[in-house]
């Protein structure tokens, strides 16, 4: 589980808490895979509980929805260089932009 | 309206161009504030007061300015409340780009998903690398410094902004032709520029600066515009021409918004000569600016 701005929240992400709306109701269950909707209404809502501190909600490490998104940003990334793998100076580059895909993803 | 094939001469095709993109409702034209502002920055004597009060006039045109200023990309400590404070530390022309910019938010998200997205995280990123070059050295530990030619950052962040405007242009003056050039571009993984050439007899990053010229910007911002696919021509400002390739580069190669290619080119030689940098000065860029994309829904 990791704690994370609500501003970073992105599609696929995994709800690793339920969050509580301000009136004590579930407004969203743990294991919610978030879309653009959910995220659009987390976004709108004031909320106080254990699975929303201030600006942060909790979400899942390695969730399913993430694995997804990492294999398309990846794939793109592969697309986008398809062309100039051959070069050393390119493939640096290559590297260094996978490894901060990974890292926003909470990957080392 | 297609401009192909016919039997012109450069220069009127040029002329002709310039004349049917003014006959355009739809091109952006510079709110009617923003002329009253160049007129009186055209004043040796203009102060910031003034030039503060003519743009709190207009409260969209304030809002928009301050949203922009106060947002994750601008990066600024402390909360930007007034305009005349952010005047004071911007300076109006770079003011003035964000304006601009801004004003042309919707026709840019309108002509061509993810250009919008692509122009922030560009101008983002070549502030940032401005800024290191100024703060840092480069890969030889030679240190940097305005005096020996390295950019204003924030001057940087307006050229990012602006570079792409000529799409807008092509996008809206040339609807068909403009299909066309992005169908070409993803199928031969050609430059746009060269398509654009072959189609229109002019590229974006020139009829960008004319148009940035146009709108009385400095020869800082609208120099770069018109040589970032061509770094080895620029004679002045080269090492913001050269920012300005390496940013549009990179929010390419890392794939954040949507400029016409799918593909990217090898990184420009005379770009890397230029700012003497090397993989671990792409590296650094890279890990620190990245994360920010997460940040670009905040303009949704």
């Amino acid at each position: 589980m990791k704690k994370i701005l609500i501003e970073n929240v992105k599609k696929g992400d995994v709800l690793a808490k339920d969050i509580i709306s301000g009136n004590n109701l579930t407004a969203l269950k743990k294991g919610v895979t978030l879309d653009e909707n959910i995220i659009k209404r987390i976004k709108r809502l004031t909320l106080i509980n254990s699975g929303f501190e201030g600006n942060y909600i909790f979400i899942e490490e390695n969730s399913a929805g993430n694995e997804k998104n990492i294999e398309k940003e990846l794939s793109l990334l592969a697309k986008r260089f398809e062309d100039i793998d051959g070069d050393g100076f390119m493939r640096g580059i290559k590297e260094i932009i996978k490894s901060a895909i990974l890292k926003n993803y909470g990957r080392n | 309206m297609n401009i192909q094939n016919k039997p012109k001469r450069r220069g009127d095709i040029l002329y002709e161009l310039v004349s049917s993109i003014k006959r355009i409702k739809d091109i952006p034209t510079l709110p009617k504030i923003l002329s009253k502002i160049s007129e009186e920055m055209g004043n040796d004597d203009y102060s910031i007061k003034d030039i503060g009060e003519l743009m709190s006039l207009d409260i969209s045109f304030s809002s928009r300015i301050l949203r922009m200023v106060n947002s994750p990309f601008y990066g600024f400590p402390q909360r930007i409340y007034s305009i005349k404070h952010a005047i004071v530390l911007l300076g109006a022309n770079v003011l003035k780009s964000i304006v601009i910019s801004t004003s042309v938010f919707t026709i840019m998200k309108e002509a061509m998903e993810g250009l919008w997205e692509h122009s922030l995280f560009c101008a983002f990123t070549a502030k940032y690398i401005a800024a290191m070059l100024l703060n840092g050295s480069d890969k030889k530990g030679n240190k940097m410094s305005k005096e020996n030619g390295i950019a204003d950052a924030d001057m940087m962040f307006s050229a990012g902004l602006m570079h792409d405007i000529g799409k807008v242009i092509t996008a809206i003056a040339f609807r068909d032709d403009f299909k066309k050039i992005m169908i070409i571009a993803e199928e031969d993984k050609r430059p746009l520029t060269d398509i654009e050439h072959d189609i229109l007899n002019i590229s974006h990053d020139q009829l960008g600066y004319m148009l940035a010229k146009e709108w009385n910007l400095p020869s800082s911002i609208y120099l770069p515009i018109k040589y970032h696919h061509n770094v080895n021509l620029a004679s002045e400002f080269k090492t913001e021409t050269a920012i300005l390739n390496l940013s549009d580069f990179l929010t390419r190669a890392m794939g954040i918004g949507y400029s016409g290619n799918t593909y990217i080119e090898k990184i420009n030689t005379d770009t890397v000569n230029i700012l003497n940098i090397d993989l671990n000065f792409i590296k650094n860029i890279v890990e620190e600016v990245y994360p920010f994309k997460n940040e670009l829904s905040i303009f949704d």
